[in-house]
């Protein structure tokens, strides 16, 4: 409140000594919304999570018309340390504290006077975002004209500047080719997929107030104009149609091929008809030397056929496992619960996200965006389609519950270090003879299950000390994995 | 001298088998006869040489440059508890068709139901099913008959229109006071008999008529008049010593056969602990599956039935001082007949499916001198699975064509097709306002009637059954409905203005007035949830039984004497695989062979092998039986003289792609005769049309070329030396030597043993076995060129006389030998052994040879000559993604070149012991259960581990009965088989 008279008194200054300190004033009012700013960013920081400005209640109350509730020193105080209050047996402390199913509310002695000023006045001036006016049909997601579309291309990729001259193009961010899969910002597609749904994403309001903390700063100083935005969503309604650029890779094993077939035919053409080079053995050994490479890259290339082996696909969230099984140490089991008990490991169900993602809303790297997408499917009820990396083919029957629950087996065996991996790469060729591999290596824990205790021949060999690994008991039969 | 076995007519007499499709096979041009002719027939062979040769390689280049394509995996957006992705669901529910009952667990993966299997917890199915029961599933996948939206006029319309139409049309018949006809087949549903009974208060003129297709009208009038109960008592054949059926397939279709034959399996049963088994005499026309079970067997015509029936009677009287009527001559001496059931008082049953209600009289006053009421036949828990009364049928076809009908309301049953006159039918249909139809696939009745109005498939749907007193079992759907379709109680509830829901009016009646029938559960939701969840609820029932009333007697004997004989007589039956022609679109089902004809994809004239040899017939030739009724021959060993036999279920017309156009519908030939459909008459003669027809018939598919595999004794001789029959055993045995080191099983070796005393060749184990490892359907050419692809193959021989043979069953699987003769010879090694003495086929390594097929001394290999999966040329089941949902995800859909057969169900071994592994025990004995030892009614399958010396398995596999197939060229099979053992003294034919 002190402030906010502050502030008045100065707005009432201002207008009685007018034009003269029009400088001063442009300051002030940028301090004063610097001032709420950082009410917003302390809000953001350490509140949104558990409180929202609404009357909804998260894990704490809404806080909508708070501060009409409470007298400002108690709120102060509250926010400083709840719980000291609650034990002091201030009366309101203790019902707000049982209101609330007794979750204590965390201690923030690290806030200043000043920070809780700016809080609570940016709760208090608090409004839902209003729809913004602009001058163009926004309605407008299809049918755009070819100029709109090419204008919004080179201003995307930054072959035209802003008006509002700023260096930042949209490309060097949300990229348009399908390769650089570790970014984190979500891709052009990404952008015209979440604008083009129905009751999509605004661009004109989320370019104008960016959503979350990490928008705001990378979009800090961009100021598009209406049309500038309008032929931005001409060019992405292009991109979603047409969907990513794919980058081609250089054929150099099938030039390589062509070539040596070249070079043979030549060298046998020489050999009947020409006759030009003398030696014969010069003919005999590029011949030779050409069946063998082209058989060699033939047979490299057979035994990939079908296989996968280092397949890491862009998946539809940019979900990491770097952070979550990495960072956070999430247990691998929390997500792939079924994974011990039956034969498919399971892919977590968006229910499942929402655990966590109902109150972590933002990524400290990609912001709302990708967060956002498990919010969307809730919300309109189309489940998210994930790209499947690893695949057996269908005649081979494969069983987690047998690997993960009986056997034991750590998930990394197979599926590499994915907690490192900010996209899962598929690690093991899943060829048979990597599955034999393996089980002829294994070795049966006779000890911890009482399954194997009718082995009794085995049972013995074990006792003696010998090895006896999952080969032993059939493990590369081949009606253990095929029928 | 060793008894001579057969397996048809035409290998008795030494004559050549062909199967009208293998000469095709053999004239039809081969791959490389065609290239052939593609290079010789044109002026430059080099260059269309060159042309396949581009073929090839371009074919090779496509197919080597295609790229990986992208798999989605698509979580839930919300996952359900119950359901975990790659596991089996199993949810215990009814089956009931109008027809069959069977408490039944559903296996339902991801979402989809795939597997039917019977409810252990069910005294009546006890764990076991059927072949239709089964085939069952498929029906819920058919696509192409299902109706996808209700119809009104054959176009599709929606609920809300249908339900305008039908209220308004049942508001103008009650107002009008013309009657509302609901037709349905028996309904044992308490609950929606309360719902029928909603309608009729709302509609007072409805008239509720229960129409069988195939009744037991003449058994329940029978019983109204001597016991004056409109029930059918249950018959215990485990507790008989002495067994007479008069034309009653106890084991294959009358009335209960799962749980018939489980019984009588049981009074077959040998073992250390029982040294007698009952005895079986049966009176019947054609072959069916209980003449082939019989221990005698008199083929007659089915107008003789009567007289051998009288004379029994009198034989009965006379030695237990009772009054003797006049009869006409029996067709065969029943004296000593008489004199053994005199002798097993009170521990015989003497059945009859005649549908006569004099007769019916008759036979139960047999029954009562023979003291059998209360002991081995009881109205305690009485049957309710029959309801109909033929005459109920026909006055409401009366009253439809008197007009006197506003609304008729088919459901369950369809008439048009099944019903005596439908000329008739079709007639009345054309004078009531409204016909409504709620079947919910295409049949000849929806063809005609106004509306529409599709049920939900059985599997879809809430309901409860009572098919015995006393005897409940709930069922519950195992998915949502596939297509918009609604629930016929839904329909009848909404109709009667009712805003209930089926499934709360289910519940609440329950809830409401089976709770208190007991105590287990004190609060109304733990009794339902509870209920629910084991299917069924099974109440001691009290012993009732009503006094036996005689004064109906004299006239019925009279009545009965009546029956008039003719020189040639058509007599009609229902078949094990499509029973009344319900099932008939369903492709498991229709290739099914017949247990005794081993006939599939068509039904025939049976007519025996002299009434053949006198007319001139050969199988094959097509024969004018009466007027408007010409039907293929087919030789039947065991035919009665002058008799022909033809199934019913067959010539369905708008039924669907399987059933359409397959057979001839006979049942307009089964006209009523005393109050009662009957399923015989006369015909003036039988002649040949000089036309072809070719039938497909596995019958001598694989003839094991008069090898001793087929053992037997008789009860005498058997209980003087436990290995008669068996003696070769022995000596196999004894020779049982090998240059090679013994093959060491560390851990388990798999085996499985066959009682052929219990096996009674129902075929169930086949199509449970079809169900379990997607077994495709391959249609009637290629069953007619051998190329039938069941795992397991019904066997059946014939002995002695042709007149009437004695009748032996064997299926015959895989015989996973540890020997095998197919390994050796595997020129990929794609077939071996596995440590647990399984016989393994790696699918994706066969390069199909088939040398092992040709090396397998038991015929069990099969080859896919085509793709049947995803293959319009096979146009059943395994064509569309609706189809295809019924596949087993747990067992590869095999591809075309590959030799395939049984696994010994793998899988189940597999997710038996991970499931041990996973709860940190050993492996039970019974644990795993094969899929044909899972189905099997008779419990003549027993599978398990031979290494585990406290199993069941150990004891049968010691047995001095046990034998393997063909055990002298030391294959060492891991299936024995058990010495059939009959009860016989003399030769058959003679009692």
């Amino acid at each position: 409140m002190h402030q906010q008279a502050s502030i008045k008194q100065k707005l009432i200054t201002l207008r009685l000594t007018a034009p003269l300190i029009f400088v001063v004033a442009g300051l002030l009012f940028s301090s004063v919304s610097q001032g709420q700013n950082k009410g917003k960013e302390i809000f953001e920081k350490n509140c949104a999570i558990c409180h929202k400005l609404t009357d909804e209640k998260l894990v704490g109350p809404g806080l909508k018309g708070v501060t009409e509730r409470r007298d400002k020193k108690w709120m102060k105080k509250f926010i400083l340390a709840s719980q000291e209050m609650v034990k002091s047996g201030d009366k309101t402390a203790v019902q707000v504290f049982t209101e609330n199913n007794k979750i204590p509310m965390p201690d923030h002695k690290f806030l200043s006077d000043a920070d809780l000023d700016g809080l609570i006045t940016y709760i208090e001036k608090y409004k839902p975002a209003e729809a913004v006016k602009v001058s163009v049909d926004i309605t407008k997601k299809d049918g755009f004209l070819r100029d709109e579309i090419l204008r919004g291309e080179r201003l995307f990729s930054g072959v035209i500047p802003f008006e509002k001259g700023t260096t930042l193009n949209c490309v060097s961010c949300h990229a348009v080719i399908a390769t650089d899969s570790l970014n984190f910002n979500p891709s052009a597609i990404d952008l015209a997929k979440a604008w083009q749904e129905p009751n999509g994403t605004n661009l004109y309001q989320v370019l104008r107030e960016p959503t979350s903390a990490k928008m705001t700063e990378v979009h800090k100083g961009l100021q598009l104009s209406d049309k500038e935005i309008y032929d931005i969503s001409a060019y992405l309604s292009k991109v979603s149609k047409e969907g990513m650029i794919w980058e081609k890779t250089f054929p150099g094993r099938l030039l390589l091929f062509l070539f040596l077939g070249l070079l043979m035919a030549l060298a046998l053409a020489d050999l009947i008809w020409f006759k030009k080079v003398k030696y014969k053995i010069i003919h005999v050994l590029v011949i030779i030397a050409g069946l063998g490479i082209q058989g060699t890259l033939v047979i490299q290339e057979g035994i990939k056929l079908g296989r996968t082996k280092d397949y890491m696909p862009d998946q539809p969230i940019k979900f990491s496992h770097k952070v979550h099984a990495g960072q956070n140490k999430i247990d691998c089991k929390y997500c792939h619960s079924i994974a011990t008990y039956s034969k498919s490991a399971g892919l977590p169900s968006a229910n499942l996200c929402m655990n966590c993602h109902k109150v972590v809303t933002a990524g400290m790297r990609s912001g709302k965006f990708e967060i956002n997408k498990i919010y969307r499917a809730e919300a309109s009820g189309i489940p998210i389609e994930w790209v499947r990396i690893h695949k057996l083919p269908d005649h081979v029957f494969f069983s987690h519950a047998q690997h993960v629950g009986a056997g034991k087996v750590e998930c990394q065996t197979c599926h590499g270090p994915v907690e490192t991996m900010d996209l899962v790469k598929q690690v093991s060729d899943l060829s048979m003879g990597w599955c034999v591999n393996c089980h002829r290596q294994t070795e049966i824990q006779f000890k911890s299950n009482k399954y194997y205790d009718s082995f009794k021949a085995l049972h013995d060999e074990a006792k003696a000390g010998k090895k006896i690994t999952a080969e032993r008991m059939g493990g590369i039969d081949c009606a253990k994995c095929h029928y | 001298m060793e008894k001579k076995y057969w397996k048809s007519v035409e290998e008795q007499a030494n004559q050549p088998i062909l199967n009208p499709g293998q000469k095709d096979a053999d004239a039809s041009p081969s791959l490389l006869d065609l290239i052939d002719e593609e290079i010789d027939g044109k002026p430059s062979s080099r260059r269309n040489f060159l042309k396949f040769c581009g073929f090839s390689f371009a074919t090779a280049a496509i197919a080597t440059s295609c790229k990986n394509p992208v798999n989605m995996a698509i979580p839930y957006l919300n996952k359900p508890e119950e359901v975990t992705p790659g596991m089996a669901d199993h949810y215990a529910s009814t089956y009931f068709d109008g027809q069959d009952y069977n408490g039944i667990l559903v296996k339902v993966r991801d979402g989809r139901p795939i597997k039917i299997e019977g409810n252990e917890l069910s005294s009546v199915s006890n764990g076991t099913t059927s072949a239709r029961v089964q085939g069952s599933i498929l029906s819920l996948y058919d696509d192409g008959a299902r109706f996808k939206t209700p119809l009104i006029g054959g176009k599709e319309s929606t609920w809300n229109a249908v339900d305008a139409e039908v209220s308004t049309k049942l508001a103008a018949a009650a107002t009008s006071g013309k009657s509302i006809a609901l037709v349905t087949s028996t309904v044992i549903s308490p609950s929606t008999l309360l719902v029928i009974e909603e309608f009729k208060k709302k509609y007072p003129t409805t008239n509720h008529i229960t129409y069988d297709a195939v009744s037991a009208s003449g058994l329940l009038q029978a019983n109204n008049l001597t016991f004056g109960s409109q029930t059918i008592p249950d018959y215990y054949f485990d507790k008989a010593d002495v067994i007479v059926s008069f034309d009653a397939d106890f084991l294959g279709t009358w009335l209960m056969p799962v749980e018939f034959t489980r019984r009588f399996a049981a009074s077959r049963r040998l073992n250390k602990d029982k040294r007698t088994i009952s005895q079986l005499t049966v009176f019947e026309s054609g072959m069916s599956l209980t003449g082939a079970n019989a221990d005698y067997r008199f083929p007659i015509k089915p107008s003789q039935q009567a007289t051998v029936i009288l004379s029994l009677y009198n034989e009965i009287a006379k030695a237990t001082g009772g009054i003797t009527y006049t009869a006409p001559t029996s067709a065969v001496d029943v004296s000593k007949l008489a004199q053994k059931l005199i002798g097993a008082k009170g521990k015989s049953i003497v059945v009859c499916g005649i549908n006569n209600t004099s007769i019916q009289v008759v036979i139960n006053s047999i029954n009562q001198m023979l003291e059998n009421y209360g002991s081995t036949i009881d109205f305690s828990a009485s049957l309710n699975i029959r309801k109909g009364i033929d005459e109920d049928m026909a006055a409401a076809v009366k009253d439809m064509n008197e007009g006197k009908t506003g609304v008729v309301i088919f459901y369950n049953v369809n008439p048009v097709y099944n019903y005596s006159e439908p000329k008739l039918l079709l007639e009345g249909l054309q004078k009531v306002d409204l016909s409504v139809s709620m079947a919910n696939s295409r049949d000849e009745t929806t063809a005609v009637c106004k509306i529409v109005a599709p049920d939900h498939h059985f599997l879809e749907s809430w309901n409860d059954a009572e098919p015995k007193r006393g005897i409940y079992s709930l069922q519950q759907p195992t998915i949502n409905n596939i297509y918009w379709t609604r629930q016929a109680q839904d329909s009848f509830l909404k109709w009667a203005g009712s805003t209930f829901l089926y499934t709360a009016f289910l519940k609440q009646n329950w809830q409401q007035n089976f709770k208190g029938k007991q105590s287990e559960y004190a609060s109304a939701s733990d009794f339902w949830n509870y209920t629910l969840q084991k299917g069924i609820f099974e109440l001691p029932v009290a012993s009732a039984q009503p006094a036996f009333l005689s004064k109906a007697f004299a006239d019925a004997a009279a009545k009965a004497a009546e029956v008039k004989s003719a020189d040639t007589e058509l007599e009609f039956y229902e078949t094990i695989a499509l029973g009344n022609g319900q099932h008939t679109n369903n492709p498991w089902m229709m290739e099914m062979p017949d247990p005794i004809s081993k006939v599939c994809w068509d039904n025939f004239a049976a007519i025996s092998p002299k009434m053949a040899s006198t007319l001139g017939i050969v199988t094959g030739d097509m024969l004018k039986l009466t007027d408007g009724l010409e039907l293929v021959a087919f030789i039947q060993p065991g035919q009665a003289e002058g008799t022909v036999s033809i199934a019913y279920g067959y010539g369905r017309s708008k039924s669907g792609k399987v059933a359409d156009g397959v057979g001839v519908n006979v049942f307009p030939f089964m006209k009523m005769d005393g109050g009662n459909r009957k399923a015989f008459m006369a015909t003036t003669s039988v002649t040949k049309t000089g036309k072809k027809y070719e039938l497909a018939s596995t019958q001598s598919h694989y003839s094991m070329e008069g090898r001793n595999i087929v053992r037997e004794t008789t009860l005498t001789e058997w209980q003087e030396k436990p290995n008669s029959g068996n003696e070769m055993h022995e000596e196999a045995e004894r020779h049982n030597v090998s240059l090679y080191k013994d093959i060491k099983y560390d851990g388990l070796h798999w085996g499985m043993s066959i009682d052929l005393n219990a096996c009674t060749g129902c075929s169930a184990c086949v199509i449970g076995c079809q169900a379990e490892n997607n077994v495709p359907v391959v249609g009637k050419r290629q069953v007619a060129m051998t190329r039938i692809m069941h795992w397991i193959r019904m066997d059946r021989y014939y002995s002695e006389d042709t007149a009437n043979p004695s009748v032996y069953f064997q299926p015959v699987m895989c015989q996973q030998c540890d020997n095998a003769p197919c390994e050796n010879v595997c020129p990929v090694s794609a077939t071996n052994h596995s440590n647990e003495g399984l016989n393994q086929m790696a699918y994706n390594r066969c390069i199909g040879t088939k040398y092992c097929i040709n090396n397998c001394p038991f015929k069990v290999r099969r080859f896919n000559w085509f793709r049947y999966a995803t293959n319009d040329a096979f146009d059943y089941n395994m064509n569309s993604d609706i189809g295809r949902m019924v596949l087993n995800p747990d067992v590869t859909v095999r591809e075309r070149g590959v030799v395939e057969k049984c696994s010994f169900c793998v899988q189940r071994i597999q997710e038996k012991k991970l499931q041990a592994k996973l709860e940190n025990r050993e492996l039970a004995d019974g644990d795993i259960k094969t899929a044909c030892m899972q189905v099997c009614p008779a419990g003549a399958i027993i599978f398990g581990d031979t290494n585990n010396k406290q199993g069941k398995l150990i004891d049968l596999f010691t047995d001095q009965r046990n034998y393997n197939l063909l055990e002298e060229i030391h294959t060492l099979p891991s299936v024995g088989y058990l010495t059939k053992v009959r009860n016989r003294e003399e030769e058959n034919n003679k009692a």
